[in-house]
């Protein structure tokens, strides 16, 4: 699991990583079942506060993606399903910035889905 | 294949039979038997004989049949080094207990009468395990230490390169459970405890000591997170993530994916496969090769050590 966070973007950083471990889980590059660094590791791996990280695994549990034990860390909890949801997420927030960058509202993108499924 | 006999059969056997023989042929025992001694030595607790003697059978048996369990499921490749000392040294220490009893029991008209056990015994009884376990592991050791698969050449890495942009803060985790280390510590250190609340006494005391210790130790390496980071790379053991092992990334020299098999480093476990090479192996298969500036290696299997090497070597880079 790769996780890349850069203060200079505008996204806050806890988004940062949560959108990190999300791309991971879509990307297999976690399995179901594994074992998250805990949130102090990753922290001092990420040089940011334990907080924000706490403030991501918190988001993540909320969503049911992962499970977090007291003195254990986190353990992923994303089967084949919601791995596979998660990987189409993904191509979607891809889809919006493309568009965006392309001049092509919202609006028009949800649209151009609606005609995509025809 | 004659060591193999002897480790997996022989010994076990020669144990039991030794207790059952001492149990059949004591001339002159009560019954009920002593089976607990207080703290100065003398006799406090009674036990029917035949529940005595069946009780350390049983144990045996435990121990035994996870011996030849662990040797089937490894197939061909082998025991882990930790499960022969662990499972002969609790025949041994089983045995010394059993024996112990028997002879302190001989001879008494009641179970109140019997010789005094006290620490002398029990240390017996751990030396006499230690021993055991000491022939276990010289027994399944004489295997060959090969040399682990050198890749070309270190540093070119050979997974997908990483580019870090200026200020970029980027981590590489994974971990790696092994579930027979996991059946490994609940069977050692419950056995353990088990036989401990069986034989109760001094003896007890030093069996559950034995368990905690052994469910400890075995339990640190049912599971390790690696970590690559701007510091380095970082090994948390066991379910807690201690202890932890860290090399700084200014002492790596290189970093590369590897196929570690565990014939060719010496077995499963935290190992010195070699002078100057340290080896943290879970499972055969993929892993992370580490060579340090000073020339010391480190093999750890991990899935994905494609990802972690390239990062390593690309944070080594960036300086």
């Amino acid at each position: 699991m790769l996780i890349r966070i850069d203060p200079s973007r505008p996204a806050p950083l806890h988004e940062q990583i949560d959108a990190g471990v999300r791309r991971a889980i879509a990307a297999g590059e976690v399995a179901d079942g594994e074992r998250l660094p805990s949130a102090r590791e990753l922290a001092a791996a990420l040089d940011v506060n334990v907080h924000t990280v706490l403030r991501a695994y918190g988001e993540l549990r909320d969503d049911g993606l992962i499970e977090l034990r007291r003195g254990r860390g986190a353990v992923v909890r994303a089967g084949d399903a919601q791995r596979r949801r998660l990987a189409v997420a993904e191509r979607a927030r891809e889809l919006v910035a493309f568009a965006r960058r392309q001049g092509v509202s919202d609006g028009e993108v949800v649209e151009l889905v609606k005609e995509a499924q025809c | 294949m004659l060591r193999r006999a002897i480790l997996l059969a022989g010994g076990p056997l020669a144990a039991l039979l030794a207790f059952a023989a001492a149990a059949l042929l004591a001339g002159d025992l009560p019954d009920p038997i002593a089976t607990h001694w207080g703290v100065g030595g003398e006799p406090d607790g009674r036990m029917p004989l035949w529940i005595f003697v069946a009780a350390v059978a049983v144990a045996e048996l435990v121990a035994w049949g996870g011996l030849v369990w662990q040797a089937r499921a490894r197939g061909a490749a082998g025991l882990r080094l930790t499960v022969a000392p662990y499972a002969w040294a609790t025949l041994a220490f089983l045995t010394a207990l059993g024996l112990i009893t028997l002879a302190a029991n001989d001879g008494a008209a009641d179970w109140r009468a019997a010789d005094e056990v006290g620490l002398p015994s029990v240390a017996l009884a751990l030396a006499a395990g230690a021993l055991a376990g000491l022939a276990a592991w010289a027994l399944e050791r004489g295997r060959p230490l090969g040399e682990p698969g050198r890749g070309d050449g270190v540093g070119s890495s050979s997974g997908d390169d990483v580019a870090l942009a200026p200020g970029e803060r980027v981590v590489w985790s994974r971990a790696l459970v092994s579930r027979p280390a996991v059946v490994g510590a609940v069977v050692l250190g419950g056995g353990l405890l088990v036989a401990a609340v069986v034989v109760g006494g001094p003896g007890g005391w030093g069996l559950a000591l034995g368990g905690v210790v052994a469910a400890i130790a075995a339990g640190a390496l049912t599971e390790i997170v690696v970590t690559v980071d701007r510091r380095g790379l970082a090994i948390a053991y066991g379910p807690f993530g201690w202890p932890r092992q860290t090399v700084p990334l200014a002492e790596i020299a290189g970093a590369e994916p590897t196929m570690i098999d565990p014939w060719r480093v010496g077995g499963w476990g935290y190992r010195k496969a070699r002078p100057g090479m340290t080896a943290v192996v879970l499972r055969g298969g993929e892993g992370l090769r580490i060579v340090r500036v000073d020339g010391r290696e480190l093999l750890v299997t991990i899935p994905d050590a494609a990802a972690g090497a390239a990062l390593l070597n690309a944070l080594r880079t960036r300086g």
